[in-house]
């Protein structure tokens, strides 16, 4: 078992002092002028709001904004030059839930295991992930049924779990290991009951989710129903194609790269998200679309979701945040797809 | 919503249903506050209609050419049913007059609505809900801890439905009231006086910094643009279109490219725009879209006495002269 402490909520402000001599940005849940949850930088402690569902846009953004500038060229007097500017600051994500934290180990394998994209690693080493295990799911999670424990700490480097007036506190990876020193009078030992604390939240998490299901093998029969385009039909049909789901999915990782000429003769190559709602996404240059229609551009999402990576990587491309649901605009449910899919899989195995 | 008329919805589309027709309406999603379009092809599908006071998509962005040839809808053969509340109706009436829809081939079927929940404010109220239902004009829900509550259906509606503007549908096939005296009183009691939130706007440096604090939020997934029934060129979109070696618009998302995105939306769309308020409610980002359009809408009928969807017999402003008509 790893070493536990405790950190009392006094010594938060503290303890992200401490972090901000190594770590200068942290990046928290906090609000908006709405009041709506929002991952963003935190300045000040208070800002912080530990208490609420996650926030609808996932912290995807700060390891791989939407825009990112890849390098800048420019030809001039018969030279061609390029040149990388991009310089990462040493960021903190704090407080990410256990279906955030998994979302992050997808993307790394993405974006580091058939090549390595070094955009994305440049970011993601100068970042300290810190989790938190989640006691306020909303009603369209369902991560336990992705196999997300809901006090999991895999994919952070600090691990938190709230324990009323002090945080549990687990140091996981070398990277955090080698900070515990400077933490040395924040951290205070943890007591006998403290060992049982994560069961008894992922018990409770677990009692507060709106439905819990079994999908099983859903990946092996999935190929064989590929072909049954009305089962995607029920979905797609009132599918608007807004790429709302794609941009506030956490695993979402497709992007396309362009070229801005910023005068006659320099400019700079730059990529942004992608999604595979969009009817351009699989437009060919000869004008052949091999996804035209909506209802294979939907099975394309869900397939990658359920399917593809699972070939791939071995991993479920979907962490059961919930996020697609709560943003579709015409109340898509994924939960629906994924349960109607792996009913008909395990008929079709039959 | 009031019990006897998803009852009675339903019994009349199971009386007009012939093969070949497509009826859109609405059924449950799965998640408690979420009911979404639905749409039928066989008469069995009917039994899962549900029409409830989370009804909130406007249906008659599934009238329009483009999204008929994408759901395969019989063009020549079968008709278009479709459910409404008196609100949408006004959408559909300026897709009929923008000659988007055939008039011949379309069932409107109309019922009296008691208002539409906001989700976003119910969810400040009550958090997340495991259960909720509606009964006259009290709502029960269970949280997801189990705990229960109620609280009154007034306090909850989105604000269009708290100006009262829906009390009578401008055209339909079929319109269905559950109780018309409970009816006007409750709409008397929703009535509060249109207002207009965006007086600062006749400001210019004002309106300059809600724009750009607006539209620099936008991250350009396009909801606002497939939501809307104004909106009806969809695969011939100018944004969609690739023209080498870049596009008419850069994929970058920053404020000047996002400006560029929402300014030809809006001069697409504000004279059909009815002011469903759909862009807004779907934006992932909160971004106050509704803001500009009412704005410009009041500009439309102080000069031009024109209200988009009122009527599908004068053409909109923008689109239309009249012989000897002055040049502004």
């Amino acid at each position: 078992m790893e070493e536990q402490y405790r950190l009392f909520k006094n010594d938060l402000n503290k303890f992200l002092e401490i972090l901000r001599k190594s770590y200068p940005k942290i990046i928290g849940p906090s609000l908006d002028s709405e009041e709506k949850e929002i991952f963003k930088e935190i300045t000040n402690v208070n800002e912080l709001k530990l208490d609420r569902t996650i926030p609808l846009k996932p912290p995807k953004e700060f390891l791989f904004p939407q825009s990112e500038e890849l390098f800048k060229f420019s030809f001039k007097e018969r030279k061609f030059d390029l040149k990388d500017e991009n310089f990462f600051e040493k960021q903190v994500l704090f407080a990410l839930r256990p279906c955030d934290l998994t979302a992050i180990k997808y993307t790394d394998t993405f974006f580091t295991s058939n090549f390595i994209d070094v955009y994305y690693s440049a970011k993601r080493e100068n970042s300290l992930i810190i989790g938190i295990a989640c006691e306020y799911p909303s009603n369209k999670c369902f991560c336990t049924s992705m196999g997300v424990s809901p006090v999991s700490s895999k994919g952070s480097d600090i691990f938190l779990t709230n324990g009323g007036t002090f945080f549990l506190v687990e140091f996981l990876t070398e990277k955090a290991l080698s900070m515990r020193e400077q933490f040395a009078g924040l951290l205070k030992e943890a007591s006998l009951e403290d060992a049982t604390l994560k069961n008894r939240i992922e018990k409770r998490t677990r009692s507060l989710l709106l439905e819990e299901f079994d999908l099983g093998k859903v990946g092996e029969g999935i190929e064989r129903i590929y072909e049954k385009e009305e089962l995607f039909r029920k979905y797609s049909d009132t599918c608007v194609m807004c790429g709302a789901c794609t941009f506030d999915c956490p695993t979402c990782t497709c992007f396309d790269v362009s070229d801005k000429f910023l005068d006659k003769d320099s400019g700079k190559r730059y990529r942004t998200w992608d999604s595979c709602s969009f009817y351009n996404f699989s437009l060919h240059a000869s004008g052949y679309n091999p996804r035209s229609r909506k209802v294979e551009r939907l099975r394309q999402r869900i397939m990658h979701k359920f399917n593809y990576t699972v070939k791939q990587f071995n991993l479920w491309s979907c962490v059961g945040c919930g996020r697609c649901i709560a943003v579709c605009p015409v109340g898509i449910n994924i939960k629906s797809i994924a349960k109607d899919l792996q009913r008909e899989a395990s008929n079709e195995n039959k | 919503m009031i019990v006897e008329i998803e009852e009675n919805v339903k019994k009349l589309l199971k009386k007009l249903f012939k093969e070949n027709d497509i009826i859109i309406s609405y059924r449950n999603s799965g998640i408690p506050e979420i009911t979404t379009p639905f749409i039928i092809r066989s008469k069995n599908e009917i039994d899962y209609i549900s029409i409830d006071n989370f009804c909130v998509n406007n249906l008659s962005v599934y009238l329009s050419k483009f999204q008929q040839s994408e759901i395969r809808m019989p063009v020549n053969k079968g008709r278009v049913i479709v459910t409404a509340k008196p609100c949408d109706t006004k959408s559909i009436i300026q897709m009929i007059s923008d000659e988007q829809i055939d008039k011949d081939k379309l069932i409107l079927v109309v019922y009296e609505c008691d208002g539409i929940i906001d989700t976003k404010r119910l969810k400040r109220v009550t958090g997340e809900l495991r259960q909720i239902s509606v009964s006259d004009d009290e709502v029960n829900f269970t949280k997801l801890s189990g705990e229960d509550g109620k609280i009154s259906l007034h306090t909850v509606l989105r604000d269009k439905c708290l100006e009262g503007s829906c009390d009578v549908p401008y055209f339909f096939d079929y319109y269905f009231v559950g109780n018309e005296k409970r009816f006007k009183e409750r709409i008397k009691k929703r009535s509060r006086p249109h207002q207009l939130p965006v007086q600062n706007l006749k400001n210019k440096a004002e309106l300059k910094r809600i724009v750009e604090e607006e539209l620099s939020k936008c991250i350009r997934c396009n909801a606002c643009r497939n939501i809307c029934p104004a909106c009806f060129c969809s695969e011939r979109c100018i944004f969609d279109k690739p023209k080498l070696p870049v596009g008419f618009i850069e994929k970058e998302v920053n404020l000047s490219e996002n400006l560029l995105y929402h300014l030809i939306r809006f001069y697409h769309v504000f004279p059909n725009c009815t002011g469903c308020g759909e862009c807004e409610r779907v934006c992932p980002q909160g971004i106050k879209l509704s803001l500009f359009y009412k704005y410009i809408n009041e500009i439309l009928v102080k000069e031009f006495g024109f209200s988009a969807g009122s009527t599908d017999s004068v053409r909109q402003p923008l689109l239309s002269y009249r012989l000897g008509e002055d040049l502004v």
